[in-house]
């Protein structure tokens, strides 16, 4: 008797509810779909270039390609043919990834376990040296770039992976430091006394619970300090100077603009290629992101 | 099997707040001892000192004869389980319980084995590939409690283990941790805010308050006999009565004088007493030992009082009164259920003068 009513009226109030949730939430989604839509426009404008025939690209806009009948004929690898072999653009390629590889993994790996010792191991002027590393992140890069350039000159540093990965190192780690130490230092106690009882020494701690417990904020470091180092072009330039054979994407990029500025099939195709690395490790790490890896480990 | 002696330890925080001060405590071989306190007693302070988790800022703290007070947590053979059970969240059931023994090197085999044995016991055997996150609060818990006895360690910390569980399963986990500690009977030292939990498993109780240790002894020797009015008062629920009382003598007997209410002190302890005629006194008398004289067991040395019911609880098995007496002091009796007392009336009762408790005002000890 008194079952069916009130079934009724919880049926018809979920069914307000979502029309409710509905428009309330519906500005948000258009607002954020029309932003994604915008800043995605120029990058599928470039794209679309990049893969059109050198007099198509002058003549018309890349919008015209939608212009029914769709023909694919219109479309060509070529301009990646030639930027990649004529222009120097594979060797770049490679060049920025022996470049930014090892210049990503040595930051992270030293900011992680300084992170660590940071938040979790005692010490005296733990503190000040955290807030030391703080405060290197207002220092500015260009303040540096002549006492290392001269340092790296007398110890035959300039012009060499070896000296870029140690600039691109040293100018990460304040930022990863503080990252990192932020967020393992949020790590429950518990967690890293249990282990501590449980017979860990610290580097067990570290390797076991530390850092599988931290891959969020690691994966969230990586990308910042790899799309950093990929699109840097300033510490490259400085540190490598005009040596073509080290030279990363960013530096062939801008000499391309500089010699041959009117051919935008190859500029296009230059720049996408090397925007397609950085998206490529975006997409694979942001999964950590929202993973919530903490569930379960204390309380409910 | 662990021998452990605190000598003398203070822990002093930095900004200098002393969080537990002088504490002697000698823990037998297989013994189950429950810390207890308010919160802010030092009762896990003192825990963490002996797993390690904590300096000792003076004193000594012995396992089996050797001072450990530098040692690292892994050099002193503990298990502890933590309030929040702080378990592994990226790691199965499995290889929460094999951390501690792959930490050890033990071969692949024998942890394999360990782990099934210990899961077996506490029945925990289908969620050994579960990851903590799948697992109730109960199931937490026994995982926790597995992790430490998969190891085998000389003794056993527990930190308010059974805190976060709801209040029917907390009682069977009472009762299976106790089972768990005859089972194995190594040292447990189990910390608890709870005098049911403290009463239940405590082979021993430590009573502990702002950071000093009132009274060690075994649960019924702790409530028969309480050292100070804390203790006392801290020990049984509802608490000790307590009133403010004077000996005088009157004729041949001793009188206890409470206000209102005036009791005689029986012949045969009064002799104890005689020395205490006008000192500041503190009168004690458990709720348990006053009775409806209808309903009045055998043996008992009953002074009967008159006095006003205020508020009844009825809990079935028993009958939780609160009284107030002429002078418009209170007292609260826990008494038979067929008592059927109803508010506002006034009512004659019974108080057991074989169990009362005299202390001293000032210091608050017990009078001996």
């Amino acid at each position: 008797m008194t079952a069916r009513p009130d079934a009724r009226s919880r049926q018809s109030r979920s069914w307000m509810d979502r029309v409710e949730t509905w428009f309330t939430t519906a500005p948000v989604h258009i607002v954020v779909v029309a932003i994604a839509l915008l800043w995605t426009l120029p990058t599928a404008g470039l794209l679309i270039s990049s893969f059109r025939q050198p007099d198509a690209l002058l003549e018309s806009g890349w919008w015209t390609v939608f212009t029914p009948p769709l023909d694919l004929g219109q479309f060509h690898l070529g301009n990646y043919g030639d930027v990649l072999t004529g222009q120097g653009m594979g060797q770049a390629f490679l060049n920025s990834l022996i470049i930014t590889i090892p210049a990503t993994v040595m930051p992270i790996a030293i900011a992680t376990f300084a992170a660590y010792a940071l938040a979790w191991m005692r010490f005296p002027g733990r503190q000040l040296l955290f807030v030391m590393i703080v405060g290197l992140l207002v220092v500015p890069l260009q303040m540096t770039l002549i006492p290392v350039l001269r340092a790296y000159n007398t110890l035959g540093l300039a012009g060499t992976f070896f000296g870029v990965w140690l600039a691109h190192t040293g100018y990460g780690l304040p930022l990863g430091i503080y990252l990192l130490r932020n967020y393992i230092g949020t790590l429950p106690r518990d967690l890293i006394e249990a282990a501590a009882v449980d017979g860990a020494s610290h580097l067990k701690i570290f390797t076991r619970i530390v850092v599988p417990l931290s891959t969020p904020a690691i994966a969230s470091f990586t990308v910042f300090q790899f799309l950093w180092v990929w699109n840097d072009l300033l510490v490259a330039l400085v540190y490598l100077g005009g040596n073509q054979d080290v030279a990363p994407v960013t530096l062939v990029l801008r000499n391309l603009v500089g010699d041959r500025g009117q051919d935008w099939h190859l500029l296009t195709a230059g720049a996408f290629i090397s925007m397609v690395v950085p998206l490529l490790v975006f997409f694979a790490l942001q999964r950590y992101f929202v993973r919530g890896l903490l569930a379960g480990s204390v309380k409910g | 099997m662990a021998h452990i002696v605190f000598e003398q330890v203070t822990k002093q925080y930095d900004n200098g707040f002393i969080a537990v001060k002088d504490l002697n405590l000698d823990i037998g071989d297989d013994e189950f001892l429950v810390l207890v306190g308010p919160s802010g007693c030092g009762k896990t302070t003192s825990l963490r000192m002996l797993a390690g988790l904590e300096s000792i800022s003076r004193g000594n703290l012995y396992i089996n004869g050797e001072r450990v007070n530098d040692r690292a947590p892994r050099e002193r053979d503990i298990a502890m389980v933590f309030q929040s059970y702080a378990l592994y969240p990226h790691m199965s059931v499995f290889d929460n319980m094999a951390f501690s023994l792959q930490l050890q090197g033990t071969p692949k085999v024998d942890v394999q084995q360990r782990v099934q044995a210990a899961a077996a016991q506490l029945g925990i055997e289908e969620l050994l590939d579960r990851k903590p996150k799948q697992l109730s609060g109960g199931q937490r818990q026994r995982v926790a409690v597995g992790r430490a006895i998969v190891r085998d360690p000389a003794a056993f910390l527990m930190d308010e283990p059974l805190s976060n569980l709801d209040a029917k399963l907390r009682v069977q986990a009472r009762a299976e941790l106790t089972k768990l500690h005859h089972k194995l009977g190594t040292t447990f030292i189990y910390v608890t805010h709870d005098q049911v939990e403290a009463m239940t498993m405590g082979s021993r109780i430590a009573v502990m308050n702002q950071g000093i240790l009132q009274q060690v002894d075994t649960p019924q020797t702790l409530y028969d006999s309480p050292n100070n009015m804390f203790v006392a008062g801290f020990m049984g629920s509802p608490a000790m009565n307590f009133f403010e009382a004077d000996l005088k003598p009157e004729g041949d007997t001793l009188f206890i004088h409470a206000g209102s209410l005036k009791v005689p002190v029986p012949a045969d302890v009064r002799s104890r007493y005689d020395s205490y005629v006008g000192t500041p006194l503190i009168f004690g008398i458990r709720p348990d030992n006053i009775y409806n004289p209808k309903c009045a067991p055998p043996g008992i040395n009953p002074v009967d009082i008159e006095a006003t019911v205020s508020v009844v609880e009825m809990m079935g098995y028993e009958e939780i009164v609160y009284l107030t007496l002429a002078d418009s002091q209170e007292l609260i009796a826990r008494i038979d259920p067929r008592s059927r007392f109803t508010p506002g009336e006034t009512v004659r009762v019974s108080l057991d003068m074989n169990c009362f408790h005299l202390f001293d005002r000032a210091s608050e000890q017990v009078l001996h």
